[in-house]
């Protein structure tokens, strides 16, 4: 078992490395970024000053040099015109568009992206487990219809609209405060108590929003793995050893239909974030969607990039979970490597 | 068998599929008592309702099945009685497990891949009795010792996927008897497993049935089990009981058509075997010291699994016109072998294998390349086990048998349509039915379009893996008889994998006996039925059961011959490399050391 968790955190690793060079080499691609427009610029400008400025960002951010170079500066791991200073010394860069480091930009703004996901993702799984059990074991019946129904709604509605219905009637109803994620005193406090609270009333709207559709996805998905198990020989086993049914279906079926449902936590956490950018716009949600897109649109590259990669840590971190909720659940790909006892 | 009140009395019941009164009963008005530690087998062939009796029995019938008339008076624990099939949910939920309890057929697929045999086994105690946990735990433990389990703490720890077939068998079995059931239902319990396994599970179950006194309802195809294990039968064909009585009675004295021609083609090794005209000279096939190694899994970490030896120092001669077979359980290589002279696989370098066809050529198989190796494939065809999996559903029987024309391009469309009716016609089908999909035909009946398939080119020489196993015993019969038949008319040559004994003997000129990956003896099948020497030969022929009462399982011979070589008697014992074969009697070779 600690064999298998260092080799998928070693495997984890490597993907994040090899993931971090192809985020930087592809923002790096496309010709011109928003400090080659700046340098082109002053040069232009034919004044002496502008012209020693743009010498002197190229040197700074050592443009001269090729692109792997740069990446390793980046990383931190080759030293660049200030030494060492990179991700792995904790310096993520300047955002040339906003001219703050990206850091100061970033900070909150991670930390909520990942609080309004986990919330999402936690949404997800508590309305699917249920439902797409009780869907499944009364299959074809009104329950299971319902769910059915619920489930396709969720699909079908595009999530801003949702996020407009939600805002309107949850404000009009049940006082559900509009747009943000906390009240406006609280922006740029430190955390406090109250603060706290004022994230989790916020928390409500935009998580049902983000969750929904992921919820029918996953729901409809439980229902038919758990459908495939419902009857198979070894859960007419547990009938003729008379277990009685609701304890029967969640030792049996349940647990081999929750492989599939436990792997898709890394899946299903950079939809939510890349699939969040239009609620954030419409619930005005200070997350990491938006301001990609915006530093994306400017091309600011460590903007772009930090970003990026922290999407993709996200998604590492989710896989994984997945990876070993299913060794804890599945004893076949916890031993698999064991040798045949007895 | 016990004088007093019966434990179970089944009386007229059907079962059906859909709405009762509309759709016709697939088990119909069937009745028969099983008195309190007798042994009852149900006998009947695919879709004789012997499962679904049994599983009525339980409450366990599979969605849109019903029992559609009748009732089953079982005996509870205080002499009062009880209709099975009027029971609440609870009552019987209360009765499974404690009252009455199941074994199936596939171990693997009965227990859960996800939880230990221990916990499974457990929850058999832990549902029906208010018992602590480590007295739970000292329950199961004795009950794994009973069973058989050489290690029962460790079997308590293991997953299913850990154990052996009969290893996991026996969990089955443990789990059905934990709770000191009064009526167990075995379910076809050791179909799955190899002959040997077999012998020692049904040895397993009688001992329990003796020793606890419970009844037993055994629903078996194999009359060698019946034989073997019941005091009485009931013969069942198409959801009604043909006979029923007392074992050596139906046995012995069959008073029903239907039962005498069960017990005719249920296969069977004779006691004398006439004897077959020696090999002939000119080989079709021959093989010699040929290895197959695969390699071990790799892992991304670390050192990959050691490989695996699939076969050792392999030498065999096919004479034209002869058949060869090679038996051997799972696992001894015998499909390897299969999959080499086919060249659906190459071997280790280094051995020889060749073919030399009608035509003198001789092709060296492992080396073939382009144009020969087509022209070899003309030559050589498989019929494979699952006539279910062998044929594409999508395809027609004309699109089928004339694909493998169509690939070697060979003879006009015209003429290949004849061919095809010409093939349906040879081996027993109506060429009227060429435009239909296999869906809608028998199993015995696909294997006939498998056997036609693979004749479609012409070939000399047929590699038939397991062709019968899947099918029932009376079909299985018909089609040994066709393969007979086409062997005479063809001039074909047959290499005949299997792992039944009594098949083989059928139709065998030569038998090579296969154990790990190497052939412990060799010989003609008169010489290798009419004096085994090998102890696992021996072992393999005890194992089998003969549908006759006076000829039980000797488990003596199975357990000397059935375990590690290590364990074999001298000289025939080995670890490590393998002895040599030596040739007792001319053409019939034993491995074992040199004297």
């Amino acid at each position: 078992m600690i064999r298998y968790l260092l080799r998928r955190t070693g495997t984890m690793l490597v993907t994040f490395m090899v993931i971090s060079f192809l985020v930087f080499l592809i923002i790096n691609l496309p010709p011109g970024n928003i400090l080659t427009n700046q340098i082109a610029e002053m040069r232009a400008s034919g004044e002496e000053a502008s012209i020693a400025k743009a010498e002197q960002l190229i040197e700074t951010y050592s443009l001269d040099e090729p692109v792997v170079v740069q990446y390793l500066i980046w990383v931190g791991a080759w030293p660049g015109s200030h030494g060492f200073s990179g991700l792995l010394q904790g310096d993520f860069g300047w955002s040339f568009e906003l001219n703050r480091p990206v850091i100061d930009v970033v900070g909150e703004y991670a930390a909520l992206t990942a609080i309004v996901n986990l919330a999402a993702l936690i949404f997800v799984y508590l309305v699917a487990l249920p439902l797409g059990t009780i869907a499944a074991v009364k299959a074809n019946t009104w329950i299971d219809y319902l769910a059915g129904l619920i489930g396709y709604i969720g699909l079908a509605t595009p999530n801003f609209l949702l996020a407009l219905i939600l805002l309107t009637y949850g404000a009009r109803y049940f006082d559900l405060p509009i747009g943000g994620l906390m009240a406006r005193e609280f922006e740029d406090q430190p955390m406090s108590w109250a603060k706290f609270q004022s994230i989790l009333v916020h928390l409500i709207a935009p998580t049902i929003v983000i969750g929904t559709s992921g919820a029918a996805v996953i729901m409809r998905r439980l229902r038919a793995n758990l459908m495939d198990e419902l009857y198979k020989p070894y859960v007419e086993t547990a009938r003729a050893k008379g277990v009685p049914p609701v304890k029967r279906i969640i030792r049996y079926p349940l647990r081999m239909a929750l492989n599939p449902f436990v792997a898709d936590i890394g899946n299903l956490a950079p939809q939510l974030v890349s699939g969040s950018v239009m609620v954030s716009v419409v619930m005005s949600l200070p997350t990491l969607g938006p301001i990609l897109l915006q530093a994306l649109k400017a091309q600011d590259i460590f903007m772009s990039a930090f970003i990026l990669l922290f999407v993709a840590a996200l998604t590492l971190i989710g896989m994984l979970i997945s990876d070993l909720l299913l060794a804890l659940l599945d004893p076949r790909i916890r031993l698999g490597g064991r040798r045949k006892a007895a | 068998m016990t004088a007093d009140a019966p434990l179970l009395s089944v009386e007229d019941m059907s079962i059906c599929f859909g709405r009762p009164g509309i759709s016709t009963n697939v088990v119909d008005g069937v009745s028969f008592t099983v008195s309190p530690g007798e042994v009852v087998a149900v006998v009947g062939e695919s879709g004789s309702g012997k499962t679904l009796t049994g599983k009525a029995l339980m409450g366990l019938l599979p969605r849109g099945a019903g029992v559609s008339g009748g009732r089953a008076m079982f005996r509870s624990g205080k002499g009062g009685h009880c209709d099975l099939f009027r029971c609440t949910r609870r009552e019987l939920r209360a009765l499974r497990g404690t009252s009455i309890s199941m074994i199936f057929q596939e171990p693997m697929s009965a227990l859960s891949p996800l939880h230990t045999v221990g916990d499974q086994v457990e929850e058999m105690l832990r549902v029906h009795e208010s018992i602590s946990g480590s007295a739970c735990k000292g329950r199961v433990l004795d009950m794994f010792g009973e069973v058989g389990f050489p290690d029962p703490e460790r079997a308590w720890r293991a997953y299913p996927f850990e154990l052996s077939g009969g290893l996991r068998q026996r969990a089955v079995i443990a789990m059905a008897m934990i709770a000191n059931p009064r009526l167990v239902i075995a379910d076809e319990p050791t179909t799955a497993l190899d002959v040997t396994t077999q012998a020692q599970v049904l040895d397993l179950i009688t001992r329990l049935q003796r020793d606890h006194r419970m009844a037993v309802i055994m629903i078996t195809h194999d009359l060698g089990v019946v034989a073997n294990m019941a005091d009485r039968v009931v013969v069942m064909r198409r959801g009604r009981i043909m006979e029923a009585g007392p074992v050596r009675e139906v046995l012995h004295q069959p008073g029903h058509a239907y039962t005498r021609a069960l017990i005719e083609a249920a296969p069977h090794v004779p006691d004398t075997m006439p004897t077959r005209t020696p090999m002939p000279d000119d080989a079709i096939v021959t093989v010699r010291n040929l290895n197959k190694t695969y390699p071990g899994r790799s892992r991304s970490f670390g050192p990959p699994d050691p490989p695996v030896q699939a076969l050792a120092d392999f030498s065999l001669a096919v004479g034209r016109g002869e058949t060869v077979a090679v038996v051997g359980e799972s696992g001894s290589g015998k499909s390897t072998v299969a999959k080499l002279m086919l060249r659906a696989e190459c071997p280790d370098p280094g051995g020889v294998m060749t073919f030399r066809g009608r035509d003198g050529v001789v092709l060296d198989i492992p080396s073939l390349k382009g144009g020969e190796l087509d022209a070899f494939r003309r030559k050589a065809q498989m019929v494979f086990q699952d006539p279910y999996a062998a044929l594409s559903p999508r395809m027609s029987v004309m699109d089928i048998l004339t694909e493998p024309l169509l690939i070697h391009g060979i003879c006009s469309r015209k003429e290949r349509k004849d061919r095809a009716a010409n093939l349906m016609r040879r081996v027993g089908l109506a060429p009227s039915h060429l435009g239909r999909f296999p869906h809608a035909f028998s199993g015995g009946q696909r294997q006939r379009i498998a056997i036609a398939r693979a004749l479609a080119l012409q070939p000399e020489l047929l590699v038939c893996d397991e062709p019968t196993s899947a099918l029932d015993v009376s079909v299985q019969a018909e089609v040994l008889d066709l393969l007979e038949e086409l062997k005479e008319e063809m001039g074909l040559s047959y290499l005949f994998i299997s792992h039944d004994l009594a098949v083989v003997a059928r139709l065998a000129d030569r038998v090579a006996v296969m154990r790990r990956g190497h052939v412990v003896e060799e010989g003609p099948a008169e010489t290798v039925f009419g004096d085994p020497r090998h102890p696992y030969t021996k072992a393999l022929m005890a194992a089998s059961p003969d549908p006759d009462c006076n000829q039980k399982l000797d488990l003596k011979l199975v357990a000397a011959g059935a375990g590690k070589p290590e364990s074999w008697p001298e000289p025939f014992a080995y670890s490590g490399t393998a002895p040599p074969l030596v040739e007792v009697t001319p053409g019939h070779r034993v491995r074992r050391q040199a004297a």
